[in-house]
């Protein structure tokens, strides 16, 4: 044992101090800081050095040795804040598309357009009630009005699906380009870790940014990662690789930017390098891009699209209907009577077009065959076909319930994985977050850790001065 | 929540979850309470948002039958009094006749004044047979004429003539106003009066049974008992048998009377029962989409203080950290 050794073990003891005292103050500092993870400086006893073979006495060791600063995060609880994230922005936004749907419904109300589909039928009673009498040009003008108001109201919902489908588009193309944003991130910050990782330099401020980078991706595409042994993560979606090591592949949407021609070219998410179809995982992008599905026969397709074929049916099946029964009566001057509704355009969407032909109460139906000018049969038997189980209300009422029920499901599910998302993330930062209470009483620690180095040097020149002035008194 | 480590932001962020929780449930509950309604959209309650529509179609349907029922009572009460008139005027027209046929036709004076009030009376029973209610005539089914009989006293309605095995054939008239008042098939009521089966039509009418009775009583030939050279029947003959012609008139506007009373009872019956389906409609209505609002201001209330309280639990738990207590 040397004499002067007791001074470079207090001294490494200053040291180690001062650094966690640092690193005390950089947990601090970013207390509040997202994604950031809490490190902790890691310490070992410096063991007896070669020298000390050759003391005659053992040695307690010279000192403390810094051996890193570790970052504490738990590889387990951050893969699960990434899948649950997935989970909870596939339904949360499938819940808003179909909220957003279900809202310009206008159900249950006294203005939607089952009101107006009442009031409608209401009206063709009235005109069979007003036939013949001096109010029948009012009544008349009543229905045409009504008549309208079914034909803008139809046309009004069409375009208000066609419209959302739009915003969805261009929303899902910005999710697109944060997807190549967020890929493009990773792969940098992969060449940056790798290269400071193998300099031996601290990254884990990098590994922070990354970590956040990759949850980004895993909530909009569901992507999983994998780590490599360089410190590169590799970044998964639908079993092909988004980010490899230092490189990324693109994707793009394909698909018509029109609504009026997405039926035959569906939107979708493909690779740019080969153009083959990527499949998601699920994330936010996947339900962006099933809402934007064209309809299909089960009424199982994209949401904008199936209210917009709603309302199509609804279109055709009243105008069929209406128009049916008005060739088998006759008007009130005693002529056939011709069609009560008529399409502007017969090849587009019936929704858009539909448009009241009869322009007076000359041209309205309302007698049966022989039974006089001023009969209402036909009129009444219009009436009625609103209570049909196959008439334009029914489908309308059972498509404002299967939505309802599609949007109470998707905003439930959304309810439910946003929990678990959201204990993902108590747990992440439960074993990752900045303890303020616990930053102190470590400041405490080191600080007095500081205080008793110094002092123990202190006492060591104390030792050494009494015995460098022994003999000179 | 986890076992063993809690910091600081866990804290902070756990806190604003249960606050912002908290704030949504109290924003809901407030909707509720202001706008009066459980169910404001279909994924509140998917099943009950189907029935709502259901209901609400029917109570539009059903304030549609009242209109319907309203104005069905108006043509009813139209037809119920004109045919009140329709009968005092013709017992009167017969009451003349047997006047004429007994003691009244000693003087040709006398006969003259007797056919001036026939003539009257029939014509006033004419007016009544064409009266018309809202512009149509109500007693000529669904036509659109605006008299329900001419001057030659023909039916103007539609008709309908069908053979018989026997080889004559029958014509009655056809298609009648109706008024819906339900929406079952049988839903419907007739609010005219059938004009054809009532006043008759053409020289079988009510109208020319009177006429022949005034032509008898101006025949010149009545004091010499000649018969008429058309019909072959003598004036007297044909005044007592205007007697039976015109009882038989009576029973024929009666008979039809006591149909349009029928129809009016069905009517005030439909009209009673429309209020009570409006009432039962209404509860149903605010069973499924209305809150309660004693439930819904109680909830309010609750949640009121719960979000206080979470303010104030909140507030206490997040200022102090070790910080404040080493000096």
């Amino acid at each position: 044992m040397s004499t002067f050794s007791g001074l470079g073990t207090a001294a490494s003891g200053l040291t180690a101090a001062r650094l966690a005292l640092e690193v005390t103050g950089q947990n601090v500092a970013n207390a509040n800081t997202e994604g950031y993870t809490r490190q902790r400086v890691t310490q070992s006893p410096m063991a007896q050095t070669a020298l000390a073979t050759y003391a005659t006495q053992s040695s307690v060791g010279d000192g403390v040795l810094v051996t890193g600063v570790a970052r504490l995060n738990d590889a387990v609880v951050d893969a699960r804040v990434r899948s649950t994230a997935a989970t909870a922005s596939y339904w949360s936004a499938s819940a808003n598309a179909l909220g957003t749907v279900e809202t310009a419904l206008n159900e249950p109300s006294t203005s939607g357009l089952s009101s107006v589909l009442n009031k409608f039928w209401g009206a063709w009673q009235s005109m069979a009630n007003a036939v013949g009498t001096k109010s029948a040009e009012g009544a008349a003008s009543n229905l045409i009005a009504q008549g309208q108001l079914v034909a803008s109201s139809v046309s009004a919902g069409y375009t208000a699906a066609s419209t959302s489908w739009s915003d969805a588009r261009s929303a899902a193309g910005l999710t697109v380009t944060a997807i190549n944003d967020a890929a493009g991130q990773v792969a940098d910050l992969n060449k940056s870790i790798r290269a400071l990782t193998a300099a031996g330099s601290n990254v884990n401020s990098l590994l922070d940014q990354r970590d956040t980078a990759v949850t980004k991706l895993a909530q909009l595409t569901g992507a999983t990662t994998r780590p490599n042994a360089d410190g590169t993560v590799d970044v998964t979606v639908g079993g092909n690789l988004l980010v490899s090591g230092v490189t990324t592949r693109k994707v793009e949407l394909t698909g018509d930017a029109a609504f009026s021609t997405t039926s035959t070219t569906p939107v979708a998410l493909q690779w740019a390098d080969t153009k083959t179809p990527v499949s998601l995982d699920g994330g936010e992008l996947a339900a962006r891009i099933a809402a934007l599905q064209p309809a299909n026969a089960d009424g199982t397709g994209g949401v904008y699209a199936e209210a917009a074929k709603t309302y199509d049916a609804i279109a055709s099946s009243i105008a069929t209907a209406v128009n049916t029964a008005s060739a088998t009566g006759y008007t009130s001057k005693g002529q056939p009577a011709g069609d009560f509704f008529s399409f502007t355009s017969p090849a587009g969407s019936p929704a858009l077009n539909l448009t009241v032909k009869a322009a007076s109460a000359a041209d309205i139906a309302v007698a049966g065959k022989d039974l006089g000018n001023s009969d209402g049969t036909v009129a009444d038997a219009i009436s009625q076909l609103g209570s049909a189980p196959d008439s334009p209300d029914a489908q309308w009422a059972g498509y404002v319930s299967r939505i309802g029920s599609q949007s109470a499901t998707a905003t439930a599910r959304a309810s439910t994985s946003q929990t678990a998302a959201a204990a993902a993330t108590d747990a992440q930062t439960s074993a990752s977050g900045v303890d303020l209470d616990e930053e102190t009483s470590n400041l405490v620690i080191y600080q007095h850790a500081y205080q008793a180095s110094a002092r123990v040097i202190s006492t060591i020149n104390d030792i050494l001065d009494t015995l460098i002035n022994m003999g000179a008194r | 929540m986890s076992i063993g480590r809690v910091t600081t932001s866990q804290l902070w962020t756990s806190s604003a979850t249960n606050v912002q929780a908290s704030k949504a449930r109290l924003s809901q509950l407030s909707d509720q309470a202001s706008t009066g309604l459980l169910v404001t959209k279909p994924s509140d309650d998917p099943a009950a948002s189907a029935a709502i529509l259901k209901v609400l179609s029917q109570q539009s349907a059903n304030t549609q039958y009242k209109t319907n029922i309203d104005d069905g009572i108006g043509w009813l009460s139209s037809a119920d009094s004109t045919m009140t008139t329709a009968e005092n005027l013709t017992r009167q027209a017969k009451d003349l006749v047997i006047q004429a046929a007994n003691s009244g036709t000693s003087s040709a004076t006398s006969r003259q004044a007797l056919a001036t009030q026939l003539e009257g009376v029939r014509d006033d029973l004419l007016g009544a047979a064409n009266t018309q209610y809202n512009g149509r005539s109500i007693f000529a089914g669904t036509s659109d004429s605006p008299a329900a009989f001419d001057a030659a006293y023909a039916y103007q309605g539609p008709e309908r003539t069908t053979a018989n095995p026997d080889g004559t054939t029958t014509t009655t008239a056809v298609g009648s106003v109706q008024r819906r008042i339900g929406s079952g098939p049988g839903d419907v009521v007739t609010v005219s009066a059938d004009g054809r089966a009532a006043f008759g039509t053409g020289d079988d009418s009510v109208f020319a049974q009177i006429s022949a009775v005034i032509a008898a009583l101006r025949d010149p030939g009545y004091d010499t008992d000649t018969p008429d050279a058309t019909t072959g029947v003598t004036p007297k003959d044909a005044i007592t048998a205007g007697i039976d012609r015109l009882g038989a008139a009576l029973t024929n506007i009666s008979a039809q009377h006591a149909i349009v009373g029928a129809n009016y009872a069905r009517m005030t019956g439909a009209k009673a029962q429309n209020a009570t389906t409006a009432t039962a409609l209404e509860t149903q209505r605010s069973g499924l989409q209305d809150a309660d609002t004693t439930k819904t201001l109680l909830d309010l209330k609750t949640q009121e203080l719960a979000y206080q309280t979470a303010l104030q639990v909140t507030a206490q738990v997040i200022q102090p950290t070790l910080m404040s207590f080493l000096r």
